[in-house]
């Protein structure tokens, strides 16, 4: 036993230390060992699975392969989802015709709260270089729980009652965009309404607290001859989630009703927003006024179900989704946003708004207000989720998920 | 009895191996060939295979996971007096040796950029979000061709140049970026070119989606393109490097990234330049041949986003301690505002203003930079001891500007033991007003091989000042060399 280990000291010795000694006669002979030791123990990367995963993400894209710009498609959401529909998918099929003068895009949408939408679009949109769009449109709508609190800034919360929308638009439409920031067009065409009872059984349904009077259009939802014109100044650097630039449109809007004179309407919409970079757009003063004026002639009104509304995640947050609703609405939000990592965006913010019976109404006092803090994780182009918490109003703080930004 | 011999012997035998192995290696503290100037790549790198980043997991990794050692220790890969010793990551250029203008001008670059004639284009672009393509010029050299956004004609390109020739002029490996002049009629495309459409489904190029780029880019007023032309890197690509851990398959990959000192002051130079895009995706490893054998190349690539034109907090900016930050702000220190101006006059603005603006930008920038992290430690630099004992040194904060004289430097001689790593104290400690002190006679006299010096340097508005710099002299044929220095040791 003794004489083997002296005999492995030994060999110790002799066979493996007067290298490991020589190697450390000169700093290069210690790193050149180190390599040399690190030589005979290569191995080829092995990534994990969250890497795997999202390195396949990156690679083959899938979501661009679940909704491709040509062929069938899988979307989060529908064109013109409602807020408050909840989560929704749509799909269909879309896709350039005749050598891209021509596109199709067929349409439809389900929300878990049964909302539904089908849609089918035939359009030239690249004429003239893409300066000139023509296009025929035609939706049908299906919002099975649409909320109602009463007319004016008054109604309250507890008379929250739900219910039915059904609208089909044919529409037909001409758009312009003489340069990239700026787009002026007109859309016309035939537009009907239905009004049922609401599917959300949490609410009463709006037919069993409200009359005619309260609710304009309650017993007769007329057809409409629709047409509209409008214009928008885009500069912003970013559509979905801009830091610097400005966005100013404005639409007219005409509803016509066909076969009596009750309803008829015109309607102005107008928004201003302008985004104020600070600090390499790292930080970001975001402002939006927005004005929304519905007048009836002598004699007709504005059903209760187009009046514009105000309230939730992307008016006035202190309050629910449609919260306040009138043929006058006016609100205004101030945001400074600010990059807490590159993927992640905080925001401070405030919104005032109001409802009003006039346009002449629409002033500074009495507004209903909102204030709260924004986490919003992004990317450079859009916003992939926001989280606002909002206090300020008598309905107490709100919490608001949502999947785009406020604008 | 024999037995009890043998056992004594065996016993011997192994208390010599075990002192043989672990008292060499920690025992000393210099080699006879420190301070390493090169740290050359000795083993072959031929197994090392292509990789992917994902630029997500970059960013979760860096920012959530805690990728990488977090030890703030000193960078393991500085030689015994601080320095960086040049390798496949870093070649020391103006940190080290006065550079003419013209060769800062010249940078990285081996020609004058794309050669005239047909240029061939033969992919799009799909990275980044700048338009461009790559494309083989007359002479056959492959160039990645990217356009400026409209919206700021010449501003990425005249930023990627810059940035370029100033990270060159800091040591780093960076591509060779000419701005270049595109015209039209002089594109063709190559046989079996394609591309991924917006759908990701590759389809053969054509010649419309040359005029698809070209429409998303600024032309002269003569109707040509100007463009930012990156001439393709020598060597088989590897895909990115990462700021943590070391390549496994790479043999000459032996200290952690985040524990390289050019890696750590990169935040210097990034700050300094405003570049916000350090992340992995903007690196590139090739394989190029070495002395013998093959090894792997560390690149710096894609400073479009720099000086304004556009973050991954990575572990080893995280890892940054004043000394690497001290390192890297006298790297800027050594760029003259003169040798600044003329960097900036590579990026061929045609407004003059926009090449005034953004020096005297960088100027601010640079003088701020040097007040903070000059500042940051004891400032202490060049430290020489001669013959006859009389040390001298240079306070780099002061001789950027940043920092008036310091009110006093005090000295703490020692004999140093290279052998057992000890010190001791000889005589008491020195005060001293200047740079400029004298070391006891008998150190200088005696057979000491090694003195130690331990020198603090005190300002009433530099507190960091104060921290102990250590350094070591050995002593040669005809007097003393620097071997040893150590900033917050």
């Amino acid at each position: 036993m003794a004489r083997a280990a002296a005999a492995a000291a030994i060999c110790f010795v002799v066979f493996v230390s007067p290298p490991v000694l020589s190697a450390q006669d000169t700093r290069a002979a210690e790193l050149e060992r180190e390599r040399a030791q690190k030589a005979a123990a290569l191995h080829p990367y092995k990534p994990g699975r969250l890497e795997n995963l999202l390195l396949y993400f990156e690679q083959s894209n899938p979501l661009v392969r679940l909704s491709p710009h040509n062929g069938f498609f899988i979307d989060y959401g529908y064109t013109r989802k409602p807020v408050g529909s909840g989560i929704a998918l749509g799909a269909g099929y879309r896709h350039d015709l005749f050598a891209r003068k021509a596109r199709i895009e067929l349409e439809a949408g389900l929300s878990v709260k049964k909302y539904r939408l089908l849609r089918a679009d035939l359009s030239m949109p690249y004429l003239a270089d893409g300066r000139f769009e023509l296009g025929i449109e035609a939706v049908d709508r299906y919002n099975p729980q649409e909320d109602f609190y009463g007319l004016g800034p008054l109604s309250l919360r507890e008379d929250r009652v739900n219910f039915r929308f059904k609208g089909r638009d044919y529409l037909a439409r001409a758009v312009v965009r003489p340069v990239d920031w700026l787009q002026v067009g007109t859309r016309i065409g035939r537009t009907t309404t239905a009004i049922g009872p609401g599917s959300d059984t949490a609410y009463p349904s709006l037919e069993t607290r409200f009359t005619d009077a309260s609710a304009p259009g309650l017993i007769l939802q007329p057809n409409f001859n629709y047409g509209d014109v409008f214009a928008a100044v885009d500069y912003r650097d970013s559509t979905g989630n801009a830091r610097s630039g400005g966005y100013y449109s404005l639409a007219v809007r005409r509803f016509d009703t066909v076969g009596i004179d009750q309803y008829d309407f015109r309607q102005i919409d107008a928004v201003v927003q302008q985004f104020f970079p600070i600090f390499d757009k790292k930080r970001v003063i975001a402002a939006q006024v927005a004005l929304s004026a519905a007048s009836a002639g002598s004699g007709d009104q504005v059903p209760f179900y187009l009046k514009p509304t105000l309230g939730g995640a992307r008016t006035l947050r202190s309050v629910d989704e449609y919260r306040f609703r009138d043929d006058n609405v006016m609100f205004m939000n101030l945001e400074y946003r600010w990059e807490a990592f590159s993927a992640l965006d905080m925001a401070l913010f405030t919104d005032w708004g109001k409802v009003a019976a006039r346009a002449s109404d629409l002033d500074l006092s009495d507004l209903e207000h909102a204030y709260g803090i924004g986490f919003r994780f992004n990317t450079a182009k859009s916003v992939l989720l926001r989280f606002d918490i909002a206090a300020g109003g008598s309905e107490g703080i709100q919490y608001l998920i949502n999947f785009s930004n406020v604008f | 009895m024999r037995n009890n011999l043998l056992r004594a012997a065996a016993a011997g035998w192994i208390v010599l191996a075990i002192a043989a192995v672990s008292g060499g290696a920690a025992g000393r503290k210099f080699y006879p060939d420190d301070p390493l100037a090169n740290d050359p790549e000795t083993q072959d790198a031929s197994a090392v295979r292509p990789w992917d980043i994902s630029n997500q997991y970059d960013l979760i990794e860096n920012s959530f996971l805690g990728a990488g050692d977090s030890d703030a220790r000193r960078a393991a890969n500085v030689n015994t007096v601080d320095e960086v010793p040049d390798s496949s990551w870093f070649t020391n250029r103006i940190g080290i040796r006065s550079i003419a203008n013209d060769e800062l001008i010249k940078g990285p670059d081996t020609g004058t950029g794309p050669a005239a004639g047909t240029w061939t284009v033969l992919s799009k672009k799909t990275e980044g979000v700048t338009p461009g393509f790559t494309m083989r010029d007359s002479t056959g050299e492959v160039y990645w061709i990217k356009f400026d956004p409209k919206s700021n004609p010449e501003m990425a390109s005249g930023a990627e140049v810059v940035s370029t020739k100033f990270f060159h002029a800091f040591g780093y490996h960076v591509p060779e970026n000419y701005v270049a002049t595109l015209r039209r009629e002089s594109l063709a495309l190559a046989p079996g070119a394609t591309l991924r459409d917006r759908d990701g489904r590759k389809r053969p190029m054509t010649i419309d989606d040359i005029d698809d780029i070209l429409e998303l880019a600024a032309p002269n007023s003569d109707g040509t393109y100007r463009v930012l032309a990156s001439r393709n890197l020598p060597g088989q690509p590897l895909g990115p490097f990462r700021y943590y851990g070391t390549r496994p398959d790479d043999p000459n990959d032996i200290f952690p990234h985040e524990h390289h000192r050019e890696l750590r002051g990169l935040s210097v130079f990034s700050a300094w330049l405003n570049h916000d895009e350090v992340r992995s995706t903007n690196s590139l490893d090739t394989v190029v041949e070495g002395p013998g054998r093959r090894i792997v190349r560390h690149h710096l690539l894609d400073f479009g986003s720099t000086l304004g034109s556009g973050s991954v907090q990575a572990q080893t900016f995280r890892n940054a301690r004043a000394d690497d930050l001290f390192w890297a702000a006298q790297i800027v220190a050594a760029l003259s505002d003169d040798a600044i101006r003329a960097i900036v006059g590579t990026a061929g603005f045609s407004d003059t203003r926009a090449t005034e603006y953004l020096t005297e930008t960088i100027l601010v920038r640079k003088s701020k930079v040097l007040k903070v992290w000059l500042n940051g430690t004891n400032p202490v630099v060049r430290p020489a001891l001669s013959s006859a004992g009389a040390l001298s040194f240079a306070n780099a904060a002061e001789e950027a500007g940043v920092a008036k004289a310091a009110e006093r430097y005090t000295i703490q001689w020692s004999r140093f033991d290279n052998t057992a790593g000890t010190q001791e104290p000889e005589g008491t400690e020195q005060t001293v007003t200047g740079t400029r002190a004298q070391a006891p006679d008998a150190l200088i006299s005696g057979r000491t091989e090694y003195i130690a010096a331990q020198i603090r340097a005190f300002h009433a508005e530099h507190p960091n000042w104060s921290q102990p710099l250590m350094v070591y002299f050995r002593r040669t044929g005809d007097g003393w060399s620097l071997v040893g220095l150590e900033r917050n040791p």
